[in-house]
């Protein structure tokens, strides 16, 4: 058990490794006019979101924290924490749609990755408005609805994708999640 | 693991106080942001950046080199169809055209920057860019050049054709680069008209691989295309390093508005290679108390010529 756990510890820290380098070095090896696109896309909120719905809320957490640290380590933006706090937020979301509701399906994870991504993108505004980052997306209202609509599109339909290959790799895992998350149910 | 079994076992039945311990912990640290003196270089983005350039500069090598494979491959299937008897000939060749392409291309970027940067004389270190900024907001790209190679924090940055931005962050074997397309950038710009004359003005990152030009003065008629340069005046870039192009709605003689649009005239959606220029801060210091006394000396000149006006 503490093996599988352990593997799965380690298939999420190299799944996010693998979203940093392909947040950081995709765009620049496709035309510009994907990548105009594909800058949209959050890799590390959908591997935070996949995560907590395999329903287990601590590691969730943990991934949604080492998410925040490694973004923040990648990015020159003045706002160190505030990544953490919007993967912390959509790992929560992803957890409470998931104890609501017991099913796992295509529409509970559109509904999780809807939740997370528009969380994420208005927990970012808030706070780079409040620490005064100069940023003219923030003036106009139009441009920061822009982001968020565009944020939610990419990450939903990148989902779809992403997530049948990561079920691949999680499928044990899925199973004895599935059967502790009903058994603790029960108990309490 | 990181938190005890008990702990987890806790937080499993209900985790709202660990979310709250870890929305603390992350306005605690958020609050950082807004403290006096706060450093500008992070250690962590030092370590992480130093660690991770050789694997982004591996993949980025071995995607383009995929992508060469790709280009090569299909333009020969026409040759593979004609004359089959040639294939496994094509396939030994089709390595070596592979390998000379790669360095033909890296000679010509070589010749294209150094061509470029010649007239302006200074000392450039070559570099590769290797990754982007994660946050899609800020337009920074890290290079596989840092402080062992001599780049230091404000170093202007070009590629062949233009200006690409200035160093900001400069680790052993990595560095930083703020693109001038990033919305917190801004350089002291000179507008070259067709006609001769020349507008002062500010140039800002704006988004999307665009900049604006707000002028000092009302700019009058502008034209499509007319090249935007630097100033000198910020401090930073030397005084006629290209930033772009002027981009706006009429051709001919337009009355242009207070800001423009301007379209870098280096391919930063597609950087590959750049160099940093290593301009001596003495210079940067002696062309700016050259331009301060300039100004001195013409504000002596009017008030002088006003007193004679009174006289």
């Amino acid at each position: 058990m503490e093996n599988s756990s352990r593997g799965a510890t380690l298939v999420i820290i190299g799944c996010l490794v693998i979203a940093v380098f392909l947040k950081t070095t995709l765009e620049q090896l496709v035309p510009a006019s994907v990548g105009m696109w594909l800058r949209h896309i959050d890799w590390l909120l959908l591997i935070t979101v996949y995560v907590g719905l395999q329903r287990e809320p601590v590691r969730s957490l943990l991934t949604g924290t080492a998410a925040g640290i490694l973004f923040d380590a990648f990015s020159n933006g003045r706002a160190i924490g505030v990544s953490g706090l919007c993967y912390v937020v959509a790992a929560f979301l992803t957890h409470r749609i998931t104890s609501i509701i017991v099913v796992d399906n295509i529409l509970i994870r559109f509904l999780a990755v809807a939740l997370a991504s528009i969380s994420n993108s208005l927990i970012r505004l808030l706070f780079y408005r409040l620490l005064n980052i100069d940023l003219p997306v923030l003036s106009d209202g139009g441009g920061a609805a822009r982001m968020i609509v565009f944020g939610l599109f990419a990450n939903l339909i990148v989902s779809v994708i992403l997530y049948t290959l990561l079920d691949r790799i999680f499928k044990k895992d899925i199973g004895l999640r599935m059967r502790r998350s009903e058994a603790r149910r029960r108990r309490l | 693991m990181w938190i005890s079994v008990k702990a987890k076992d806790k937080a499993k039945k209900n985790p709202t106080w660990l979310v709250g311990i870890l929305i603390a912990a992350h306005l605690i640290a958020i609050s950082f942001n807004r403290a006096p003196n706060m450093p500008d270089l992070w250690a962590i983005q030092e370590i992480f950046i130093t660690i991770t350039t050789p694997g982004q500069s591996l993949f980025t090598g071995a995607v383009n080199w995929v992508k060469g494979g790709f280009n090569h491959y299909f333009s020969l299937v026409d040759a593979r169809v004609r004359n089959a008897e040639l294939v496994s000939q094509i396939d030994k060749n089709r390595v070596e055209i592979l390998t000379l392409n790669e360095e033909l291309k890296a000679l010509k970027q070589s010749r294209d920057l150094s061509e470029w940067v010649a007239p302006y004389s200074y000392e450039g270190v070559e570099a590769r860019v290797v990754g982007r900024d994660i946050n899609e907001l800020f337009s920074t790209v890290v290079i596989n050049k840092g402080s062992t190679s001599g780049i230091e924090r404000n170093q202007p940055v070009v590629a062949a054709g233009g200006l690409v931005g200035r160093v900001i962050f400069s680790a052993p074997y990595a560095s930083r680069v703020l693109m001038i397309t990033d919305e917190r950038h801004a350089s002291g710009a000179v507008l070259v008209q067709t006609e001769g004359g020349r507008l002062l003005g500010l140039l800002r990152g704006k988004k999307d691989y665009i900049c604006e030009l707000q002028f000092i003065d009302p700019p009058g008629q502008v034209r499509n295309g007319e090249q935007v340069i630097t100033s000198g005046q910020d401090g930073i870039y030397p005084a006629g390093l290209l930033l772009g192009r002027l981009k706006i709605a009429g051709n001919e003689g337009t009355l242009a508005p207070q800001v423009v649009e301007v379209v870098p005239a280096a391919p930063l959606d597609k950087l590959e290679k750049v160099m940093v220029l290593k301009v001596p801060p003495e210079r940067m210091r002696d062309y700016n108390s050259e331009l301060a006394g300039e100004e001195r000396n013409q504000e002596k000149a009017s008030e002088e010529s006003r007193r004679r006006n009174r006289r």
